[in-house]
C-alpha cells in the first residue's frame, strides 16, 4: 500500500508538487494522467527515493520512506520514462547486474532473468548487447529489469512514450498481465486512452496539484457521460456534457452548426477542470 | 558484496574498451618521456640522477593521477547525467559505503592498469628502477586517493563542463607543479609550501625515493593516507547525498 501525505517538492521557485495526499492499495493499478511538466515524474521520483520531498510523509507497504528507505528500496520497481539499460552489456547482462545489486543468488538470477525474459519476449534477445535493440525492446527489458527482484510495487513513468501504436499495445498486454499476476501498478501518462484502458483508478494532476481522484467511469459520469461538441460561428470548439445521450439529442437539435456527440473520455474532463488540454 | 558487483559490472563494461583505453593512455608518458626524456634528459641532470631517472616517477603519479580520476569521474558523472543508468544503483538498496568502494576500485583499477603501461615502456627507455613493495604502495594510494576524489566530483558537479573546469582547475596544476617534472626546492617559499601540500607532491616524492633510492618518507606516507581517506569519506557523502 502506497500512502502520500502533504507531499511538496519545491525547486528553487518551481513547486512541482504541491500538498499532494494519495493512497494507493495493494495490488491496485493506479495511473496519475496529466500533461509534461505536472509533477508527474517528479512524484514518481519522490516516491522512489530519488528525489527528496520538500514536505509531506511517504508510506509504501508500512515503511515511512524518510526513516527507512532501504526497506522501501526493497518493496518497489522502477521503470523510468528515460531507457536508461546499460547499452555495453547484453540484456541477460542488464538483468544479472540488477539482481547482484539485490542480493539474489546466482541461480535465483538466472532462474529469474530466464523467466522475465520470456515474459516479455525477449528470449531469443538474452545475449544481445542493448546497444542494438529498439526502442520497445529496451521498453520491454526495462520493465524486465524493474520485475527482476520480485518488487511488490512497480512504478512505470510513461511506459509507452515514443513508442508506435503496436509496440504500445504489446506494452499495454504486459502491463495487464503483471496486473493479473498481482502485483501494484502505479503508472503515470499523459496519453488518455492509455489512462482509460489500464487503470481501475486515475488521479488527474495539473501544476502540481492533485484535481481529481476516482475510477475513470466515475470521474466520467461528474462531468457528464456524453459529449456534444461543435464549432461555434467564430471557430471556437464548444464542448457541452450530457448525463444521456438523448439529452444531448435534444440539445443539438437546436444548433444550426455541424455537431458530434459521443461518449466522454478523461481528455474531456481534463479540459473542462482546467481549461486547456493534456497535451497543450 | 555490494562493491564487489559494482566493479565487476564497470570491469565488464570496460572489457569492451580496453583497447581504446591502453592506446590512449600510453600516448601521453610517450611524448613526455620522448620530448623530455630523450630529448632532453641524457644532457641533464636534476637531483642527483639523469633528467630521464628523474622524470619517469613523475610520469608514473601523473599518470596514476589522470588515469585514476579521468576513469570515474567522466564515466560516472555521465552515467548520472547523461544515460542515467546510476539511476538503478541509486534506487537498489545499496549502502553509500558499498557504492563508494565499487566505483572507487574501478577508477583506481583504471589507473594501476595505466601506470603499469608507463612501467613497461619505460623499460624501453632502459632506466634501472627499483620496485619495491614501497612503491606499489603508493601507487595504489595514489590510484584510491585520485579516484575518490573523482567519484566525489562526479557526484557533485551538475554538467561535463563543469567537470572538465574542475579537472582544468585542480588535475592540470597538479600535472605540472608537483614534482613531477622539476624538483620543487627552487621554487619560491610562498609557492613551494603550496604545492608541497599538495597530494601528488607527496606521491611523486614517495614513487621517486622508492623507485630510485629505495627510501621512504613516513611524513608523505601519513600525506597521502590522510588525503585519501578525505577524499573517499567525501565520495561517500556525497553518494549518501544524492539518495543512496
Amino acid at each position: 500500500m502506497v500512502v502520500l501525505k502533504g507531499i511538496t517538492k519545491k525547486f528553487d521557485y518551481l513547486t512541482a508538487v504541491n500538498n499532494l495526499d494519495l493512497e494507493i492499495g495493494r495490488g491496485e493499478l493506479f495511473g496519475l494522467l496529466g500533461p509534461n511538466g505536472a509533477g508527474k515524474t517528479t512524484t514518481i521520483g519522490m516516491l522512489t527515493t530519488l528525489i527528496k520531498p520538500t514536505a509531506g510523509k511517504i508510506y509504501i507497504n508500512g515503511y515511512d520512506l524518510a526513516k527507512n528507505a532501504l526497506a522501501v528500496k526493497r518493496e518497489i520497481g522502477l521503470a523510468p520514462q528515460h531507457l536508461n539499460l546499460n547499452k555495453d552489456l547484453t540484456a541477460y547482462y542488464n538483468l544479472y547486474f540488477h539482481g547482484r545489486l539485490y542480493k539474489m543468488s546466482h541461480r535465483d538470477i538466472h532462474r529469474r532473468a530466464t523467466e522475465l525474459l520470456a515474459y516479455v519476449g525477449l528470449s531469443d534477445k538474452a545475449n544481445v548487447l542493448v546497444e542494438k535493440f529498439s526502442g520497445g525492446m529496451k521498453r520491454r527489458l526495462l520493465i524486465a529489469r524493474a520485475l527482476m527482484h520480485r518488487p511488490s510495487i512497480l512504478f512505470l513513468d510513461e511506459p509507452t512514450v515514443g513508442l508506435d501504436p503496436q509496440t504500445r499495445r504489446k506494452i499495454w498486454d504486459l502491463i495487464k498481465k503483471m496486473h493479473q499476476d498481482g502485483v501494484t501498478i502505479i503508472l503515470t501518462t499523459h496519453y488518455i486512452e492509455e489512462a482509460e484502458m489500464l487503470c481501475e483508478k486515475v488521479g488527474i494532476i495539473d501544476h502540481g496539484h492533485l484535481i481529481e481522484l476516482a475510477t475513470p467511469d466515475q470521474i466520467k459520469k461528474k462531468v457528464g457521460e456524453y459529449t456534444l461538441e461543435y464549432f461555434d460561428g467564430e471557430g471556437q470548439t464548444i464542448r457541452k456534457f450530457f448525463p444521456t445521450r438523448a439529452l444531448a439529442i435534444e440539445e443539438a437539435k437546436q444548433l444550426s452548426h455541424n455537431f458530434e456527440i459521443r461518449q466522454s473520455n478523461l481528455e474531456d474532463v481534463f479540459i473542462e477542470l482546467t481549461g486547456h488540454r493534456i497535451r497543450e | 558484496m555490494d562493491a564487489v558487483t559494482i566493479f565487476w559490472q564497470e570491469l565488464v563494461v570496460f572489457k569492451r574498451t580496453i583497447i581504446k583505453f591502453i592506446s590512449s593512455n600510453l600516448v601521453s608518458p610517450l611524448l613526455y618521456l620522448t620530448a623530455f626524456g630523450w630529448g632532453l634528459g641524457h644532457g641533464l641532470k636534476m637531483g642527483g640522477v639523469t633528467y630521464l631517472e628523474f622524470l619517469i616517477p613523475g610520469i608514473v603519479s601523473l599518470t596514476s593521477m589522470g588515469a585514476s580520476f579521468n576513469g570515474i569521474a567522466t564515466n560516472l558523472n555521465i552515467s548520472r547525467i547523461y544515460f542515467k543508468t546510476y539511476e538503478e544503483v541509486q534506487i537498489a538498496p545499496v549502502h553509500p559505503l558499498s557504492v563508494a568502494l565499487g566505483y572507487v576500485f574501478t577508477g583506481a583499477f583504471r589507473g594501476l592498469l595505466a601506470s603499469f603501461l608507463v612501467l613497461v615502456v619505460s623499460f624501453f627507455f632502459k632506466v634501472k628502477l627499483n620496485l619495491n613493495i614501497w612503491f606499489f604502495l603508493t601507487l595504489f594510494l595514489t590510484c584510491f586517493m585520485f579516484s575518490g576524489l573523482g567519484v566525489f566530483a562526479a557526484m557533485i558537479i551538475e554538467t561535463h563542463e563543469d567537470l572538465s573546469n574542475f579537472s582544468r582547475f585542480v588535475i592540470m596544476p597538479m600535472t605540472f607543479l608537483c614534482g613531477t617534472f622539476f624538483t620543487t626546492d627552487k621554487l619560491p617559499l610562498g609557492v613551494k609550501t603550496i604545492i608541497q601540500s599538495l597530494p601528488l607532491t607527496h606521491s611523486s616524492r614517495l614513487m621517486r625515493s622508492s623507485l630510485l633510492k629505495g627510501e621512504y618518507s613516513l611524513l608523505s606516507f601519513g600525506a597521502l593516507i590522510i588525503y585519501t581517506l578525505m577524499f573517499f569519506i567525501l565520495a561517500v557523502a556525497a553518494i549518501e547525498k544524492r539518495g543512496n
